[in-house]
């Protein structure tokens, strides 16, 4: 009994070594991320690597936001963030609703080509809705961002199963009280579609904030970059000045760990169940 | 009456008239001190300068261009006249110059305002110019029995070669250098065949081949390191170790400023050559764009910086070379005799080709040029697919123009549609007790988006892949003309896009099964039931999934660093040399893979976390009765009962991995040798960067096939099951 019981400790011993192993792969390029951007210069050049910066300095993080605007780029990226989540949830959960619970001519015709229409990658219709956008003046504008990112056929089809198991009677009984019909969905619907609502947001929140190609290629202008794009073309320009860069990707990386960590419980169990990914 | 002052003030602010000025690296951070100088000779005027990265210049102007947001007035490489011209956005400055008291068309260098001229019309100013000399240590060259510098190739050959041996002499390892020449860069490889007096459009000719074969032999003869050597250029050229190399003129200031010890060791002459001493003019133009609102002003800047004072002015704070030539006649370059000796070689200066394809062909001659140096590729054969590509490249210009087969197919897609969707015919009963139009409008806002944003775009671009639209036919839609499958066809012969599409197999093919194994063992260690903060560990692998993928991508460059790195510095613990990562073709793919696995494997973790907990308790129980080993568990109940979670997630990677874009974007741009080059990159390159937007298009339909069938076949392989 001994025997088997010194086994399964040293088995348990080596799964623990194989996750902390797994942690420190996981971990250590952050660490690593955030030592070097408190370095000077000059520190980030040291062999062996320093973990714990010396002199530890701000210098780096006073530079993103005097000299290259960081904060101006902070502000278009939640700007575009919080814009096509707020507008995305509430498109996507009316329309949703209107597939859950109406019955309309055309409804499963147009429902089934939606579905068709996932198949294909983003990188067909880039250029013609790059074209179109400037015809329409949205080029380097917020607006080119949110607009065409808000509609989503994924979101619909989430929505779409969510309304489905709220019971008719609900729907009814409050059309029998007087409600209008947009009274339902945002009085009735929308609240009972919270926990869904939250798990779709956080997803569209971290999407927008990480999107990088539509951007890149939208915002012309310098000061309309967000911040993936900021931070690639700060890595363009100043292209061994790590310590600089380091602390760009810390203000990038930061605000979307911070909304995990916050929301993780949603999002693990968001993506548990339907798959769905940023 | 404070509101009337209010008044006044911002009426006055606005009377004042605003000059926008874009230029590029240096001169775009210094062109603010003549700025301000302008500013007060012309208290009217307000000027906006931003200084644009040199190696994003040609993107942004591009992209400018096209989204109209051009500046007034740009400063333009020579070399990319011919292209915005074509693209018909700058503006003919004939008039302005005839009527101009300050600028008279024989103040510049004729190469230099040649770069300016295409038919009738003058499309720029030249700015300053720029041609590449020869720097060479005087001491060294003297101990080879030299005291002067190389004047024909025998020459340059000789006292190279003298010196590689002489310096060399009992080292192991050679250490020391004749001249040092890229191994990719058009314009350092085009001195050679002007000197040797080789059209550079016709690679088939004598010259062309001598002008290759004695720049390839310069790196045979191991006088030119194939490689980085890893050390930088002043210091090599303190120590000796390059003792030679070809440079413009700002050199002359940065070597003064870098390595001052070798002061009066060191010279410029003109270059050697064969049948000429010939060098690159090159420098840079001031455009003003056709869509400017302030031309008048713009060209009062112009003239302002083409006056000989400021010439020299500008001179002066940049050593930026004038191209007024009056301002060459000044005294004060008596005291500048290494800058002289560029006032003579720019007498021999030649400009490449004007035409608009040059970019295009340039970027293949250097790619081509670094294949047969490097001997991937023998010369013949390179100068073939040269040529080849030349004659397609000019092919181009010439056009069909037919709508009616876009039309056509148009129709042929909206029948297809109609078809497909009339067959069924099962009506929905509308709800009678509300109007009819509530559950459109209500899907209007979404489904609307889509429509626009998706479906039309969707059957737009696919239409376009049969034309050849680009940018010079960008805005004027009826110049688009019908080319059938050519874009496919060209596509499939493109060594480029098999190269781009083989990369990103291997990407997947390698990337997929390594973050599913690496994502499932994971999650069958989590899932053990002994394991405390299991939500922790499940958290923590879970970050790198939500972090941007740009910031990973920087965080991971500095990572792979090969001197400063993270990585290398761990394998020095166990003695393992420190690799090149990210420029050694090799290993650049193994390692944005690497990189990949890292960042996604949580994500299926956690989905595999998820189908293991969903298995039954009793079958192990069963099975542990049964006396089955864990392993044996593993393979008949875990695997088995994870089966269709695992379609779901190799499914999902493989769409994933199919469509990888900024690691390379950001990590290797697609190098070293297009070794990480991907689709979606590639189709960026097209589109984005050189405005292919018809053959890009059809590179996104051939990636979209590709999945297509992909996802096709994974689904048909689980039904069988």
């Amino acid at each position: 009994m001994n025997v088997y019981k010194a086994k399964e400790y040293s088995r348990r011993f080596l799964i623990y070594i194989f996750l902390i192993t797994g942690l420190v792969a996981v971990l250590a390029p952050f660490v690593w991320m955030l030592s070097t951007s408190f370095k000077t210069h000059g520190a980030v050049f040291t062999m062996p690597p320093q973990w714990i910066p010396k002199p530890f300095t701000l210098e780096n993080y006073k530079k993103l936001f005097s000299e290259i605007n960081f904060l101006r780029h902070f502000l278009n990226s939640l700007i575009v963030a919080v814009s096509v989540t707020i507008f995305s949830l509430f498109i996507n959960s009316l329309a949703g609703y209107a597939f859950a619970k109406y019955r309309f001519p055309g409804r499963d015709r147009i429902f089934a080509l939606l579905l068709g229409a996932v198949m294909i990658p983003g990188q067909v219709t880039m250029i013609p809705v790059f074209l179109m956008l400037k015809k329409l003046g949205m080029l380097n504008s917020y607006l080119g961002l949110i607009i065409p990112c808000s509609a989503s056929v994924f979101a619909i089809f989430l929505m779409r199963q969510f309304i489905y198991s709220i019971p008719d009677v609900l729907i009814e009984s409050a059309r029998l009280d007087g409600c209008s019909e947009f009274g339902i969905y945002w009085k009735i619907i929308l609240p009972l579609c919270k926990p869904v609502l939250a798990t779709l947001g956080i997803f569209t929140f971290m999407s927008s904030w990480n999107d990088f190609l539509w951007p890149l290629i939208v915002m012309i202008d310098e000061k309309m970059y967000t911040l993936p794009v900021a931070l690639a073309n700060l890595n363009g320009q100043h292209a061994t000045e790590y310590a600089l860069l380091m602390a760009g990707s810390v203000i990038v990386v930061l605000p979307v760990i911070i909304v995990f960590l916050i929301a993780q419980k949603h999002i693990i169990k968001g993506i548990a169940t339907t798959g769905l990914k940023g | 009456m404070i509101y009337l002052v209010l008044f006044l003030i911002s009426f006055n602010l606005n009377a004042k008239r605003s000059l926008t000025i874009w230029a590029m690296g240096f001169e775009g951070l210094k062109i603010k001190e003549m700025a301000e100088i302008f500013e007060k000779e012309n208290p009217d005027i307000e000027v906006i300068t931003q200084a644009i990265p040199w190696e994003a210049a040609h993107e942004k102007l591009m992209t400018a261009v096209v989204g109209d947001v051009v500046p007034d007035l740009c400063q333009l490489g020579t070399t990319w006249m011919a292209e915005f011209q074509a693209m018909g956005s700058l503006e003919n400055l004939s008039s302005y110059l005839e009527n101009s008291d300050v600028i008279k068309k024989d103040m510049f260098f004729k190469g230099s305002l040649d770069t300016c001229i295409f038919g009738d019309g003058i499309y720029g100013i030249p700015w300053y110019v720029d041609t590449r000399v020869l720097f060479y240590r005087k001491d060294i060259l003297e101990k080879v029995g030299f005291n002067r510098a190389p004047e024909t190739w025998d020459e340059l050959k000789e006292v190279t070669l003298r010196i590689v041996k002489e310096f060399n002499k009992g080292l192991e390892k050679q250490r020391f250098y004749g001249i040092l020449l890229p191994v990719k860069d058009w314009q350092s490889i085009c001195l050679f065949l002007w000197q040797s007096g080789a059209d550079l459009l016709k690679p088939e000719s004598k010259e062309f081949k001598e002008g290759i074969l004695f720049y390839k032999s310069l790196f045979d003869l191991n006088i030119t390191p194939k490689q980085d050597i890893g050390i930088d250029l002043f210091q090599g050229f303190k120590k000796g170790i390059i003792p030679m190399f070809i440079s413009g003129p700002w050199m002359v200031k940065i070597i003064k400023e870098q390595v001052p010890e070798i002061e009066g060791k060191w010279g410029v002459s003109i270059l050697p050559g064969k049948v000429k001493r010939a060098s690159f003019v090159g420098g840079c133009n001031w455009v003003i764009f056709r869509k400017s609102k302030n031309k008048d002003v713009a060209w009062k800047f112009i003239e302002f910086m083409t006056r000989k004072e400021n010439q020299i002015r500008w001179f002066l704070i940049t050593k930026d070379l004038p191209s007024n030539r009056y301002a060459w006649k000044d005294r004060i370059f008596e005291k500048y005799p290494k800058i002289k000796v560029f006032g003579k070689q720019l007498e021999e200066a030649v400009s490449p080709p004007n035409i608009p394809e040059w970019e295009k062909i340039a970027t293949i001659l250097e790619e081509k040029l670094e294949e047969m140096i490097l001997g991937v590729k023998n010369v013949e054969e390179g100068l073939k697919e040269l040529k080849k590509e030349i004659d397609k490249t000019f092919k181009e210009r010439k056009k069909k123009h037919s709508l009616i087969y876009l039309l056509l197919i148009f129709f042929g897609i909206v029948i297809l549609f109609y078809r497909i969707f009339s067959k069924k015919k099962e009506e929905e009963e509308p709800v009678v007790s509300i109007p009819y139009y509530i559950p459109y409008l209500f899907i209007l806002p979404s489904v609307g988006l889509l429509f626009i944003f998706l479906f039309l775009p969707v059957v737009f671009s696919f239409l376009m892949s049969f034309t050849d639209w680009n940018v010079y036919s960008f805005g004027k839609f009826f110049n688009v003309g019908f080319v059938g499958l050519k874009n496919y066809i060209q596509l499939f012969k493109d060594k480029i896009f098999w190269k781009a599409m083989r990369n990103t197999f291997i990407f997947a093919g390698v990337g997929v099964p390594l973050t599913v194994i690496v994502a499932l063992f994971m999650a069958v260690l989590l899932n053990e039931e002994f394991i405390k903060l299991r939500s922790f560990f499940r958290t923590s692998y879970f970050i790198p999934v939500v972090t941007t993928l740009v910031a990973v991508a920087v965080i991971w460059r500095w990572l792979y660093n090969p001197e400063y790195g993270l990585i290398n510095w761990f394998l020095g613990l166990f003695k393992i040399p420190p690799q090149k990562w990210l420029s050694d073709p090799r290993l650049a793919l193994p390692a944005l893979i690497l990189m990949s696995v890292w960042k996604n494997f949580g994500y299926n973790m956690v989905i595999f976390l998820a189908g293991l907990q969903a298995i039954p308790n009793n079958l192990y129980e069963a099975a542990k009765i049964d006396g089955a080993s864990r392993w044996q568990q593993f393979v008949h109940i875990t695997l088995p009962s994870l089966r269709p979670t695992m379609l779901f997630v190799v499914v999902m990677s493989f769409i994933g991995y199919f469509q990888f874009f900024a690691e390379p974007y950001i990590m290797t741009k697609g190098g070293p040798l297009n070794s990480t080059i991907s689709v979606v990159l590639y189709m960026y390159n097209q589109g984005f960067r050189f405005f292919n937007f018809a053959y890009a298009t059809s590179v996104a339909y051939v990636l979209f096939f590709v999945i297509f069938v992909f996802t096709l076949i994974q689904l048909k392989i689980r039904r069988e099951e």
